[in-house]
C-alpha cells in the first residue's frame, strides 16, 4: 500500500475538470485507489464518488493506492497533480 | 382445474347468504298462502336474479383483492352477454350459467387488467376502469359464439325432455337425474318447460283443457305426478340430510360459522322447496358430490313412480306444497316414509365421502388449497423476501395494491405509519421512500418484477410463512445491472437537447467525464430525470449527483464555470444520500442571474460510469420535461 498527501491547489477545488483528469489517470491500473478528505474515502476511479465530497481548493487529502501496480498508480498520479496544477 | 372450480364455490358463499330469506319471502307471499304480491315480489328480486347476482358475487370472489371493480364488471359483463343474446335469439335462456361465465370472466379479465396503463390521452380508462370495458368486449365476442353454439345444446336437451316421457321408469329417473345435473348449466329449464308445462292434456270438470304436469296436478288429473313426486323426498328430507352431513363434516373451529349458514339452507329447501341455496353451496366445492346428489334425484323420481306416488306442487316440492296439494295427492303418507329413507341415504353417502375423500364442502376448505393450479411454491430465497417484505409492510391488511417498476414496488397501503423500514432492508430493499400516507416506494433493484409477482400471488393466499427460512442464507445484495431502459429517464427540465460536443467545455466535450448530452434549459427547476437517490450535492449547489436504483450515475451541471458562482442563483430542495423519484424537484435555478455571470447556461447531463457504446441518445431538439425515451443505457 502506498500513501500521498496533497494540498488541493486548483481555484475550483477538485471540481469536474481535475477530478476527471485523476479519475482517468488512474482507471487503467489494477490497483484500488482511493482518496481520503475528511476522514471519508471515495474510489479515485468514480467521478461521481470524488467530486460528490465537495474537496475545496485548499484541501489536505491523502491519495492512496494498494495492488501489484501500486507504485505506477501513484506516481501517475502525482504526474498529474503537478502537471495539471491540481495539487502539490 | 379442481382448484378453479373451487374458486367458483368459494366466491358463490357470499351471494348465497342472501338467498335464504328471499326464498322464504318469495314462498310466503304466493297467491296459495298470505297472497301478498309485495312480500313475493321482494323475494323474487333476489331469487329471480341469481344469475345477475351470482356474476357479480363470482366476479368479486375471483379478483385477488376483492375489488368493487371487478364487481362491476361481473355485472356488466352478465347485462351484455344476456341483452346480446335476447338481441339475436330470444330463445336462448342460459339461467344461472351465463351468470357464472360472466362472473368468471370479469373475475379473471380482473386480475389481468386492473393496473393496464394506456397512453395518456386515454388514461382515464386505464387501472380498473379498463376490467368492465374489456368484459363488455369478451363477453359481447362471446355471446356471438353462444349464438351458434348454444341452440343445438338447447335443442339436444330438448329432445331428451321429450324421451324421458315416453319411458317409462327409466325416463322418470333419466329426468330426476338430468334435472339436478342441468342446474348450473340453466339447462334444466329447458327440460322442466317440455315436462311441466306441455306435457300430456287433462280436461277438467268445467271442460277446460290443461297441459302439463303442474297444471293437470292442480286440475285434478289422477294419472299427473311422476315427474313431480319424486322431488319431494328429496328436496324435503335428502337436502337437509346432506347439510346435517356437511356440518358434521366441518372442522371443529369452523362449526359455528358455516352452522347457521346451513341451518338456514336446509330450513329453506324443507319449508320452500327452494333449494339452490344448497345446491350452489357444494356443487363447486366438491363436483362429485353433486353427480351423487342427481344420481339419489333420479333414484327417489324412481322409487316415487313404483309406490304408486302421485303429489305434486305449484311452487317447489316443499312442506308447504306438500301440505296445501295434500287433498290433491295419492298415497302422499308413502312420501313421507321414502323421504326419511333417503334422508339417512343422504346423510349416510354424504358424511362418507366427504370425510373419505376429503373433499371441501363448506367448513373444510383450505384456504391454501385456493392458489392457482399453476403457481407452484418453491420455498426459494424470493418467496422468504415476498413473505417478509409484505409482512413488513404492515401485512396483507395494509396493502392496497402492488405495482411496481424497473426497480421500485409501488405500494398503496392503508396506513404508511405501519411500515417497517428497518425490516424492508433487512430482506433486501436497498431503500424506502414514503410518498404520502398512503403511497411508499420500496428500492428493490432490477429483480422486482419477481417479488412482486410473489407478492402479488401471496395476497391472493393468506401470505403463508415459507419453511425452509432458517437454513437460507439470505442473500441481500442487489444484483443490479448497470442499465436504464429508455422508458425511465425522464428529461429533467425543458429545453433544447444538444450534442456534447457542441457544449464549449473540454471537460464535456471531450466526454471526460463520461458520455452524455447537453440542454439548453427553458425551465427554472431542475427535476428528477430517474428513480435513485442523490449521491452527490456540491458545496455550491451548481451540479448534483444522481444514482438510479440500477447503479448508474447521471450528472447534472447546470451551466459551464457555475462553480464560481459560489452558490448564487441556484437553490438546492434536496440533500445527500436522499431517495427520489421521477420528477421530484431537485434544483431550482435563475437562469436570468447565471446567463449574466457564467459563460453559458448549457447543462451537461453526463453518464459517469456509462461505456459510451452502451449510451443511446435518442432524442433531439426541444423536449418538455418529463418526456420519456430520450436516453438509454444497455448493459
Amino acid at each position: 500500500m502506498e500513501k500521498k498527501t496533497y494540498t488541493i491547489t486548483s481555484s475550483e477545488g477538485l471540481h469536474a475538470r481535475p477530478c476527471s483528469m485523476l479519475v482517468s489517470a488512474v482507471t487503467p491500473f489494477k490497483s484500488e485507489v482511493t482518496i481520503t478528505y475528511k476522514e471519508r474515502t471515495a474510489n479515485l476511479k468514480s467521478i461521481m464518488g470524488v467530486m460528490g465530497m465537495g474537496i475545496e481548493s485548499g484541501a489536505q487529502v491523502e491519495i492512496t493506492a494498494d495492488g501489484a501496480d501500486e507504485s505506477e498508480a501513484i506516481a501517475k498520479v502525482d504526474d498529474i497533480m503537478k502537471k495539471e496544477s491540481i495539487g502539490e | 382445474m379442481m382448484n378453479f372450480i373451487q374458486r367458483i364455490g368459494k366466491s358463490l358463499m357470499f351471494p348465497i347468504a342472501t338467498l335464504p330469506a328471499a326464498a322464504l319471502l318469495l314462498r310466503l307471499g304466493q297467491p296459495d298462502l298470505l297472497n301478498i304480491p309485495l312480500i313475493a315480489a321482494a323475494g323474487d328480486g333476489i331469487i329471480g336474479n341469481l344469475a345477475l347476482i351470482f356474476a357479480i358475487g363470482i366476479a368479486m370472489g375471483f379478483a385477488h383483492d376483492n375489488s368493487g371493480g371487478a364487481a362491476l364488471a361481473g355485472a356488466v359483463g352478465f347485462l351484455v352477454l344476456t341483452s346480446a343474446l335476447k338481441a339475436v335469439d330470444e330463445s336462448i335462456n342460459m339461467g344461472v350459467f351465463g351468470g357464472i361465465i360472466s362472473g368468471i370472466v370479469a373475475g379473471v379479465l380482473y386480475n389481468r387488467f386492473y393496473n393496464i396503463k394506456l397512453p395518456d390521452f386515454l388514461a382515464f380508462f386505464g387501472g380498473r376502469r379498463f376490467v368492465p370495458i374489456v368484459t363488455a368486449a369478451a363477453m359481447t365476442a362471446l355471446a356471438g359464439v353462444l349464438f351458434f353454439a348454444w341452440p343445438p345444446i338447447q335443442s339436444v336437451i330438448d329432445s331428451i325432455g321429450n324421451w324421458v316421457l315416453g319411458a317409462g321408469t327409466l325416463g322418470v329417473g333419466a329426468y330426476g337425474f338430468l334435472n339436478r345435473l342441468l342446474i348450473p348449466t340453466g339447462l334444466h329449464h329447458v327440460i322442466n318447460t317440455v315436462v311441466w308445462f306441455d306435457f300430456g292434456s287433462f280436461t277438467d270438470a268445467s271442460g277446460e283443457v290443461v297441459k302439463g304436469e303442474i297444471n293437470r296436478f292442480l286440475k285434478g288429473d289422477p294419472t299427473a305426478g311422476p315427474f313431480l313426486s319424486g322431488f319431494f323426498p328429496i328436496m324435503m328430507f335428502g337436502l337437509p340430510a346432506a347439510c346435517l352431513a356437511m356440518y358434521a363434516a366441518a372442522k371443529k373451529e369452523k362449526k359455528a360459522i358455516v352452522g347457521g349458514m346451513l341451518f338456514s339452507i336446509a330450513f329453506t329447501s324443507f319449508l320452500t322447496g327452494i333449494t339452490e341455496p344448497i345446491e350452489f353451496a357444494f356443487m363447486f366445492l366438491s363436483p362429485v358430490l353433486y353427480v351423487v346428489h342427481a344420481l339419489l334425484t333420479g333414484a327417489s323420481m324412481i322409487v316415487s313412480y313404483m309406490f304408486d306416488v302421485h303429489h305434486g306442487f305449484g311452487f317447489s316440492a316443499g312442506a308447504i306444497d306438500y301440505v296445501l296439494n295434500y287433498g290433491l295427492a295419492q298415497n302422499p303418507l308413502t312420501l313421507l316414509v321414502i323421504g326419511l329413507v333417503f334422508g339417512v341415504i343422504y346423510f349416510v353417502v354424504f358424511y362418507f365421502l366427504i370425510v373419505k375423500l376429503d373433499l371441501k364442502t363448506p367448513g373444510r376448505e383450505d384456504d391454501e388449497d385456493l392458489v392457482e393450479d399453476t403457481a407452484v411454491y418453491s420455498d426459494d430465497i424470493v418467496e422468504v423476501k415476498a413473505y417478509h417484505t409484505i409482512e413488513a409492510l404492515g401485512g396483507l391488511d395494509n396493502i392496497q395494491a402492488i405495482d411496481y417498476c424497473t426497480t421500485r414496488l409501488r405500494l398503496t397501503v392503508k396506513d404508511s405509519d405501519v411500515v417497517n423500514e428497518k425490516e424492508l432492508k433487512r430482506y433486501g430493499a436497498m431503500g424506502y421512500m414514503k410518498i404520502s400516507k398512503t403511497n411508499v416506494q420500496v428500492v428493490i433493484g432490477t429483480a422486482v418484477e419477481f417479488l412482486a409477482e410473489a407478492m402479488k400471488r401471496r395476497m391472493t393466499n393468506g401470505n403463508p410463512a415459507p419453511k425452509t427460512e432458517e437454513s437460507m442464507e439470505l442473500d441481500t445484495q442487489p444484483h443490479n445491472v448497470k442499465a436504464l431502459p429508455e422508458s425511465d429517464f425522464h428529461m429533467p427540465i425543458d429545453g433544447d437537447i444538444i450534442d456534447l460536443s457542441e457544449v464549449p467545455d473540454d471537460v464535456f466535450a471531450k466526454e471526460m467525464m463520461g458520455p452524455g448530452f447537453g440542454i439548453m434549459p427553458k425551465g427554472k427547476t431542475i427535476h428528477s430525470p430517474i428513480d435513485g437517490k442523490v449521491v452527490s450535492v456540491f458545496p455550491t449547489n451548481h451540479a448534483i449527483g444522481l444514482e438510479t436504483d440500477t447503479g448508474v450515475e447521471v450528472l447534472i451541471h447546470v451551466g459551464l464555470d457555475t462553480v464560481k458562482l459560489n452558490g448564487k442563483g441556484f437553490e438546492l430542495l434536496v440533500e445527500n444520500g436522499q431517495l427520489i423519484q421521477r420528477g421530484d424537484a431537485l434544483l431550482n435555478i435563475d437562469l436570468d442571474y447565471i446567463k449574466a455571470n457564467a459563460p453559458s447556461v448549457v447543462t451537461p447531463v453526463i453518464f459517469t460510469n456509462v461505456e459510451k457504446a452502451n449510451l443511446h441518445i435518442l432524442k433531439k431538439g426541444f423536449q418538455r420535461k418529463g418526456t420519456d425515451s430520450i436516453v438509454k443505457v444497455d448493459e
